[in-house]
C-alpha cells in the first residue's frame, strides 16, 4: 500500500491469554492497565462488558468464574499507564517588588545565559542587568520603590544524555560508586568474585622434616584464571577482598610420625597451619588426611597463597590432595 | 640422604628438635631445586655450611 508522507509504524496491542477452569475468578496480567476501560476482555470469543470484571494492579477479577477452556480468556490492553515519569519545571518565574535603590535580586538558582529579566513588564536588554553567577541578578540602573522586577529562568537539559530506554542499556556508567546496596540484590544472589579448585594429579614424595609446597597441578575450575597450576602452584587473585581457602592431602605411603598441612601467604611470609597430626609411638597410617581452612585478606595484586605439607619421617602424598579458594567478601 | 637426615647426622641432638616450630625451617619450593634451609635461628648450634652438608 502506498502512503502520502511517512510510512505508518504499527505494533500489535499487548495481549494476555488465560485458561478458565469454571472456578477461578482472578487472573494475573502481564501489565497493570489503568482501569477496566483500558482493557478489552473476551471469554470464549465473546467480548465482555467492563462491568463484569475489575482490575487492580495486575489482577483481573471476574464477577463470575469463566468456563473451562484452554486459552479461552483474552485480555487486550489498549494502553498502559506510563511509569517512571517525573515532572520537571523548565521555566521558573519569580517576581520581586523592589525597594528604593535596590539593584540586587536573588531568584532561584539559574544557569547564566538562560535568564530573562523584566522591569514593570518591560523586558530588559542584556546591557541593563548582570546575571552571570547563577544566584543573583544585578540591575545596571537601580530600581525605584515599588518597581516590579520579574526573572524568568529556563532549565537546561540535554536529552542526548538521557539513559536510553533500552533493555541492558544501564551499566556502570550510570551508577554511582557504592550505589548498589545489599538490599537491592535479589534473593539467592551470590557474589561473583574469583574462585578456584584444583587437585594434585600425581603423587608427590615429601622429605622428612621439610615443609614442601604441594604441586597442586590439575584445575577443576578457575573462574578468573588466577590459579597457576603449572609453575608455582599458587593462587594470586586479581580482585582485592577476603578469601576462604581449604586444603587437604592424604598420605599414600611412608612412615611419618607427624603430618602437618599449612597454607602460606606470600611464600614463607605468613604460614597458617591446619591439622597437626602426630603419634607418640608407631607411625601415621596411610590415608591420614590433615585439612586446613583459613580466611585471608588478599590485596588483589601481589598477595598469593600456596598449600604446603610437612611430614616428619617423610612419605608420599597421594594424587587426591586438593586446594580450593573463593572470595567471600569484597575489600 | 635427605637434608634433614644430613642435619641430624651432623647434630644428633636435633633428632628430638621440633623443626615445625620455625626456629629451624627446612623447605622445598617444588621448583626442582630441592630441599634447603629457609631459616636457622638455633640459639647454640651454627647453621651448617654447604661443605658440611655435602
Amino acid at each position: 500500500m502506498s502512503y502520502i508522507g511517512n510510512q505508518p509504524v504499527y505494533q500489535a496491542f499487548v495481549t494476555d491469554q488465560f485458561s478458565g477452569n469454571g472456578s477461578t475468578t482472578a487472573f494475573t496480567m502481564s501489565v497493570a492497565p489503568a482501569n477496566t476501560a483500558s482493557v478489552l476482555v473476551a471469554v470464549s470469543g465473546v467480548l465482555q462488558d467492563p462491568s463484569t470484571y475489575s482490575v487492580s494492579g495486575t489482577t483481573l477479577t471476574f464477577s463470575a468464574a469463566p468456563p473451562s477452556g484452554t486459552g479461552n480468556i483474552s485480555a487486550r490492553y489498549l494502553g498502559i499507564p506510563a511509569s517512571g515519569v517525573t515532572t520537571t519545571a523548565y521555566r521558573t518565574v519569580t517576581e520581586f517588588t523592589a525597594t528604593a535603590g535596590q539593584t540586587v535580586f536573588t531568584p532561584p538558582s539559574y544557569v547564566a545565559g538562560f535568564l530573562d529579566v523584566y522591569r514593570n513588564g518591560v523586558k530588559l536588554a542584556a546591557a541593563d542587568f548582570t546575571a552571570t553567577n547563577g544566584t543573583t541578578v544585578t540591575l545596571t540602573t537601580a530600581a525605584t520603590a515599588g518597581d516590579i522586577v520579574t526573572t524568568v529562568s529556563f532549565q537546561v537539559s540535554s536529552v542526548i544524555n538521557a539513559i536510553p530506554a533500552t533493555a541492558g542499556a544501564v551499566n556502570n556508567t550510570y551508577l554511582a560508586t557504592g550505589a548498589v546496596q545489599q538490599t537491592n540484590l535479589a534473593a539467592n544472589v551470590a557474589g561473583n568474585g574469583p574462585a578456584f579448585s584444583a587437585y594434585q594429579g600425581s603423587i608427590q614424595t615429601i622429605s622428612s622434616g621439610t615443609f614442601t609446597k604441594l604441586q597442586i597441578n590439575t584445575k577443576e575450575y578457575d573462574t578468573n584464571s588466577n590459579y597457576d597450576a603449572t609453575t608455582n602452584y599458587r593462587f594470586t587473585p586479581t580482585v582485592a577482598g577476603y578469601y576462604q581457602f581449604n586444603g587437604q592431602y592424604d598420605l599414600q605411603s611412608g612412615s611419618p610420625t607427624r603430618a602437618i598441612i599449612a597454607v602460606y601467604k606470600n611464600g614463607s611470609g605468613t604460614r597458617a597451619n591446619g591439622n597437626d597430626l602426630s603419634v607418640s609411638s608407631g607411625n601415621l597410617s596411610g590415608g591420614c588426611g590433615p585439612v586446613v581452612s583459613k580466611l585471608w585478606y588478599m590485596n588483589g595484586s601481589t598477595d598469593y597463597v600456596e598449600l604446603w605439607c610437612y611430614l616428619l619421617g617423610g612419605g608420599v602424598v597421594d594424587a587426591n590432595a586438593y586446594f580450593q579458594g573463593s572470595m567471600v567478601r569484597s575489600a | 640422604m635427605t637434608l634433614y637426615e644430613k642435619i641430624i647426622s651432623l647434630y644428633p641432638e636435633l633428632a628430638s628438635f621440633d623443626f615445625a616450630k620455625g626456629v629451624i625451617t627446612l623447605q622445598n619450593d617444588s621448583d626442582g631445586k630441592g630441599d634447603y634451609i629457609a631459616k636457622w635461628e638455633h640459639p647454640t648450634l651454627a647453621k651448617p655450611t654447604e661443605d658440611q652438608l655435602k
